[in-house]
């Protein structure tokens, strides 16, 4: 047994070393990606025995080498230099082997070594195999942990190395060494205060992280891929001409042009990359000689402006760079705490700088011993790109990746735009940022579009109305009209208007309850050429008075008992069964409008969009290939007041299908919405995935049985949500669309095909448009120019890659993207026996340490890795603080015996110590601590599970966007701007929003427009596009489209308040929901007051859940509201507890709190008031019926509260009535209010 | 994420199309075939206001031509 080793000395860590250690610790089962190999060939005569007493004599020569990490008591990390020991040396002999073989044997031997993980509590963290290809010619492989040394140290190490080889091992032949505590000691003395402050002015006012890979956190290590880019030498010349003569460095300008690529991918103008510094500009005498761990890495924020000259740019990083020259001192965890960041970044940027002193390691080996012919490194950062340059008379960068995180067709695409980059700063250095080169067209269109509609929606209703005269239209009760009624019907009442001066260019506005009077004025506003605005009559009444002023309609069309509780000037009211003698119909283009819907207006205000009859007509007639065969039945039950109700209703009518008309107690309840879809034996519905949620579990067994196409819309849907559909419903179809008001409701649609997974993109393969069964939407029925669903055809789908294919990559080493797997062998590491033979190829990217220049097929690796260190969110104990307590940093000698006591309360070193392994677990016991930093980074990406966005439906093209209006790469996050047949004129009377919204279109016909959604997206390879979220504060709440600004503005408008502030939030188990926070300006209304009065002001859809009164709100320091800071609602607040009295009582207040997400509930606790809704009312309704007690969605509306909904229970299951008399509602409603909370339960 | 046309401190132009129809526009980027820059560079607040002044008819220009010619 070898002898215990003595401890020399304990020192602290430095911040880089904590870094590491945390994610050499994060997953002891893991890779260790910091276990790096540098192996060197050495040709001639070797003295075996000569070279193992080197090493021997480097480890005793380097106290660094021989560090093993351990825990203390305390937590706090430590370094214990042990003493006397030997270097773990084997050596392996593959000449018996055939030449061929060799290499194979030798790279399945490195494959294995590397996976071989240090314990980091046994020293030393290194090991040295001597492998024998044949008498004179062998492979050094020195297999470390990169806690040691850095790439700055490799040369040193090799130098000394061969000199002691020279010299016997002769300690006597280098100059002493200078320890590494001395640098420790300088780390200690730094002014920390001024770094932390350095930094957060750096920092200030950074929003959020800059990830290029934001669903590859907590990735397993995993072997990185590889790509190499070697410049030429004439690009490499000109490069580094260009940054002399504009007075930069090639590593600013590599920061900077990474900067542009970094916001090409994120969407973001502020970025933030990890750059490595060498550390040794330490004022620490000879650091350029020492063997250790210096590097650090430092974030890099760049602030890119579209104007500015890309030289103006690169000028500005250096600046800013410099002035934190004095504090690169600062670990990154240290950075992080002290800006208040997490996650800051998750690629690097190495910037190879250290000088190789090839012509002093040749000599080192003396005439008479071997030759160096060869060294390459192989190491790993933790990062899901890391960019290593090392410069050279041929600039060779290497990309290296996580290929989980960023798959190798993303890689090269970035290496081929950053190459060009490069190439466009030294032809044109004054190019603006804004207009830096990209890569052509991410863009994506339907190639095989029909052929212009040009069409009304008129004309394709009459057109059908013609076809099939006696089909059913609508349905509506025990009611149901032919085509021939609906549109004689609708001939009639258009007559009337346009008599009364509706027409093309006015306005008809509709209020009206569903019914089939609802669909006649529908249709008979469009025969008149007017454009309909269809208007929820249970909106609250001054809502309406709003988007009636704002659109002035010539008329409104609704029933007297609509019209009068709604106030409506009687002069401009036309009843839907009004006639008028036929008038002859003004012409009707389709650039005419044919809707105005009203949407949430972030400013405050709806905003009204008027689209044209061409957009809607297209839209329709696309629409008409949704269904899936034979003509069928439709249902329509979303809300009429929203594009989707429209596009719901009017598609059905012109695909000549039957609209089974839901009406205002059916939408949102589905054993009333199974009754209408199996009574009209229904076969496509739609709803919003919150909706479905509340279908899928609730309803009635054999429900729905008719239906073959589901649609999904409004929201994101989840793929766990689409696989229950699909497979409640088997057989049947579920389509996925995307769109908005302002583009005729649908631009993307997606067929789920039951394997969505975002986890391979973009590499993955497309699921095809319709994936299977896609084909049966292709043949029209009608033929009336419709075409499939999407862009139809596989060509659409042709990938386009950003690589370009002109622009060749002309390292050697350009091929070598795929990821090594690493071989699993069998054969033992170590010993005799591991001389397992494979075939395969030779290790690529090893090559000459010579003169440079001296073989130019291989990239000259760095010796010896400079990987990254630091990880996200690593949680460093930095060193220095501590040194008054823990002694090493004292002058050498003076602390040994100091150090010997701390060894006392560390774990033991070696050997019999179990308590080593002990002490191992309980640092990993710490390191999580490290974690919510990096978890409290927002996320911004929901893509992560849901089913794409899918491809642009007929005549509709897409573009993903980056901040410089240029199409984004394949896989990038950006944002989606619309553009094609289905674009609406614009916002009502609102030319300046019109005008920021639908803008300028580069891309397509000349003078053609884009609207910009305002959602991220990606494209992947096949074309189809993936929903990231929004760019602004949008939201969505079942559906709905809301602008927390409108309801923030409605309640800024409210006396008593000062602010506010709405988000959406889901909280635990409940729903998500919006809820306001209110700062209060004197005594105003209490939290119910204002929301009461919210609910006077707003439609039910926008009126909060909750209303929050805060002293102030919280805001970050950079001044904007901090969203983290919000406190989750209580809706507790307003309870009684009232514990319950009977049996039914005790269910239902058992039920409301499982419904709810909460504690507990009382009796006379308000469903509403706890923050209930009518999704959630359809979940408490079921539970209700489930346990014995019959109620519905609608009693839950009507009786609201745990005893109320107990008394309305039939005789038989209802509780005593001694407490009625008690049982009062606790807040009485207005009939305004009331309508109010009937729009809320219709709510889709 | 960061859109050029919500850029409060951005420079700005005001592009209109053959249909009279306008849009806003950052100055970095090159003008789209088919528009004309008819205001600016300048401040984003006085592009939408010159916007609000000039586009009183949101009609197409050829729509709005064809019902003239119509009413004739």
């Amino acid at each position: 047994m070898a002898p215990r080793p003595a401890v020399e000395d304990v020192l602290p860590l430095s911040p880089t070393q904590e870094g590491m250690v945390f994610h050499a610790l994060y997953d002891e089962h893991a890779r260790d990606v910091y276990t790096g190999q540098l192996v060197i060939r050495l040709e001639g005569p070797l003295d075996q025995g000569r070279l193992r007493t080197a090493a021997d004599a480097l480890l005793a020569r380097h106290a660094n080498l021989r560090a093993a990490f351990r825990t203390r008591r305390s937590g706090q990390r430590v370094q214990v230099i042990a003493g006397g020991i030997r270097t773990p040396w084997r050596v392996t002999d593959l000449s018996g082997l055939p030449p061929a073989g060799r290499q194979t044997a030798f790279d399945d031997l490195l494959a294995r070594d590397r996976e071989a993980r240090f314990d980091l509590a046994r020293p030393p963290l290194l090991r040295l195999r001597l492998v024998a290809f044949g008498q004179r010619d062998h492979r050094l492989l020195i297999t470390s942990h990169h806690l040691l040394w850095d790439g700055w140290s490799a040369p040193v190490l090799v130098r000394e190395l061969f000199r002691l080889y020279t010299a016997g091992g002769d300690p006597a032949s280098l100059p002493p060494v200078r320890p590494y505590r001395d640098y420790l000691a300088w780390l200690s003395r730094q002014d920390r205060a001024a770094a932390e402050q350095a930094w957060r002015a750096a920092l200030h006012g950074l929003d959020e992280p800059s990830l290029i890979a934001p669903e590859a956190r907590d990735l397993p290590a995993e072997q990185p891929g590889r790509h190499v880019v070697e410049l030429s030498e004439r690009e490499t010349t000109a490069l580094t001409d260009t940054a002399r003569a504009r007075g930069v460095t090639v590593s600013t300008v590599l920061q900077g042009l990474w900067a542009v690529l970094l916001a090409q991918h994120t969407g973001r103008l502020d970025v933030v990359l990890g750059a490595t510094v060498s550390g040794r500009d330490a004022d620490v005498p000879g650091i350029e000689s020492m063997v250790g761990l210096f590097i650090n890495t430092l974030p890099v924020r760049v602030r890119l402006r579209p104007a500015e000259p890309l030289a103006d740019l690169l000028l500005r990083v250096q600046s800013e760079q410099a002035a934190l020259l004095g504090h690169q001192h600062l670990g990154l965890a240290d950075i992080q705490r002290a800006t208040g960041h997490g996650l800051l970044f998750d690629t690097l940027l190495v910037f190879e700088s250290y000088p190789i002193d090839d012509d002093g390691i040749a000599r080192a080996l003396g005439p008479d011993g071997p030759r160096m012919t060869e060294v390459s490194v192989r190491d790993a950062t933790h990062y899901p790109l890391t960019l290593t340059a090392l410069p050279g008379d041929r600039l060779t960068l290497t990309f290296s990746h996580q290929p989980t995180a960023l798959d190798a067709a993303t890689v090269t695409g970035i290496a081929t735009r950053l190459r060009r980059l490069v190439r466009t700063f030294t032809e044109d250095p004054e190019r603006l940022v804004g207009r830096l080169d990209t890569v052509p067209g991410s863009r994506i269109h339907t190639p095989h579009d029909p052929p212009a509609q040009r069409a009304t929606v008129r004309d394709l209703f009459e057109e059908q109305a013609a076809r099939t005269p006696q089909a059913p239209a609508v349905h509506h009760g025990d009611t149901t009209l032919t085509f021939t009624q609906l549109d004689a019907a609708a001939h009639g009442l258009a007559a009337a208007l346009l008599a009364r001066g509706a027409g093309p260019e006015t306005v008809v506005a509709v209020a009206l309850p569903r019914g089939p009077d609802l669909v006649t004025a529908l249709l008979a506003v469009l025969k008149a050429g007017a454009a309909c605005m269809p208007v929820d009559p249970a909106y609250p009444p001054e809502r309406i008075a709003l988007m009636l002023g704002d659109a002035a309609p010539r008329l409104v069309v609704s029933d007297r008992e609509t019209a009068r509780r709604l106030a409506l000037d009687p002069e401009s009211v036309c009843d839907p069964r009004e006639t008028a003698i036929a008038v002859p119909r003004p012409p009707l283009s389709p650039d005419h409008p044919a809707y105005v819907v009203f949407t949430s207006g972030s400013t405050g205000r709806p905003k009204g969009v008027l689209g044209t009859q061409g957009a809607l007509a297209n839209r329709l007639a696309w629409g008409r290939d949704l269904t899936d065969g034979p003509a069928g039945v439709r249902v329509a039950k979303s809300p009429i007041s929203f594009i989707d109700g429209l596009t719901e209703l009017l598609g059905a009518l012109v695909a000549g299908e039957a609209v089974a008309l839901a009406d205002d107690e059916t939408t949102g309840d589905p054993t009333a919405l199974a009754a209408l879809a199996d009574r009209h034996r229904a076969t496509l519905l739609t709803a919003v995935p919150s909706l479905y949620t509340t279908l899928v579990e609730s309803a009635p067994p054999g429900g729905f049985g008719s239906v073959r196409t589901w649609i999904s819309s409004g929201e994101p849907l989840p793929t766990d949500l689409a696989h229950q559909i699909t497979t409640r419903w088997p057989g049947s179809r579920l389509v996925n669309l995307y769109g908005c008001s302002e583009a005729a409701g649908d631009s993307l649609v997606h067929v789920y095909a039951g394997d969505e997974s975002t986890a391979g993109w973009p590499l993955a393969e497309g699921v095809p448009l319709g994936g299977p069964g896609a084909d049966a939407v292709v043949p029209g029925r009608s033929g009336a120019g419709r075409g499939p669903l999407g862009s139809p055809g596989a060509d659409s789908a042709a990938p386009r890659r950003p690589t370009v294919g002109s622009a060749p990559l002309d390292g050697p080493g350009a091929d070598a993207v795929a990821p090594r797997q690493p071989t699993v062998g069998s054969a033992p590491l170590g010993g005799p026996g591991a001389d397992a033979v494979a075939p395969g190829r030779s290790t690529a990217g090893s090559g000459p340490l010579g003169s440079p220049g001296a073989d130019s097929a291989a990239p000259r690796q760095p010796i010896a890795g400079s990987a990254p260190l630091v990880g996200p969110g690593a949680d460093a104990v930095a060193p220095g603080r501590s040194t008054a307590g823990s002694g090493p940093l004292g002058p050498p000698g003076a602390g040994s015996a100091a150090q010997r006591q701390q060894t006392a309360d560390c774990a033991p070193l070696v050997g019999p110590g179990a308590d080593a392994v002990a002490s191992g677990r309980s640092t990993a016991g710490t390191v999580p601590l490290g974690l919510p930093h990096a978890d409290s980074a927002a996320p911004r990406h929901q893509t992560a599970g849901t089913v794409p966005l899918g491809r642009p439906i007929a005549r509709t093209r897409v573009h993903v966007l980056d901040p410089f209006l240029r199409p984004v790469p394949v896989g990038a996050t950006g944002e989606l701007y619309l553009a094609g047949d289905g674009l609406a004129r614009g916002y009502l009377n609102q030319p300046g929003r019109t005008a920021e919204r639908f803008v300028a279109d580069p891309f397509g016909p000349p003078g053609g427009r884009l609207y910009r959604t305002g959602d991220l997206a990606r494209l992947r390879l096949d074309g189809v596009v993936e929903f990231l979220g929004r760019a602004d504060q949008q939201v969505k709440i079942r559906g709905f489209r809301v602008e927390p600004g409108e309801i923030e503005a409605a309640a800024r408008a409210l006396p008593g308040v000062r602010r506010a502030a709405v988000v959406a939030r889901e909280d635990g188990a409940g729903p998500r929901r919006l809820v306001a926070y209110v700062e209060r300006e004197g005594g105003g209304p209490d939290a119910a007051g204002l929301r009461h009065a919210l609910a006077e002001r707003l439609p039910a859809h926008l009126v909060p859940a909750a209303v929050v009164v805060l002293e102030a709100l919280p805001l970050t320091p950079s001044g904007k509201l901090d969203r983290r800071a919000l406190p989750a609602p209580d809706f507790t607040e307003a309870s009684t507890f009232d514990p319950p009295r009977t049996e039914p009582e005790k269910v239902l207040c058992g039920l409301f709190a499982e419904v709810l997400g909460l504690e507990r509930v009382g009796v006379h606790d308000d469903f509403f008031a706890l923050g209930g809704d009518s999704i959630v009312s359809v979940r408490l309704a079921d539970r209700a019926r489930r346990a014995g007690l019959g109620l519905s969605p609608r009693d839950v509306f009507t009786h609201r509260t745990p005893a109320g909904l107990a008394r309305s229970l039939p005789d038989d299951t209802a509780p005593e009535e001694e407490f009625s008399a008690t049982a009062e509602p606790l807040v009485s409603l207005s009939r305004s209010q009331l309508d109010n909370v009937k729009a809320r339960w219709r709510s889709r | 994420m960061a859109n050029p046309f919500d850029d409060d401190s951005g420079v700005f132009r005001v592009l209109v199309n053959d249909e009279g129809q306008y849009s806003l526009w950052p100055d970095f980027a090159p003008v789209p075939a088919g528009w004309e820059s008819v205001h600016g560079p300048d401040t984003r607040a006085a592009c939408l206001e010159h916007i609000e002044r000039h586009w009183t008819d949101m009609r197409p220009r050829s729509l709005a031509e064809a019902m003239r010619g119509a009413g004739d």
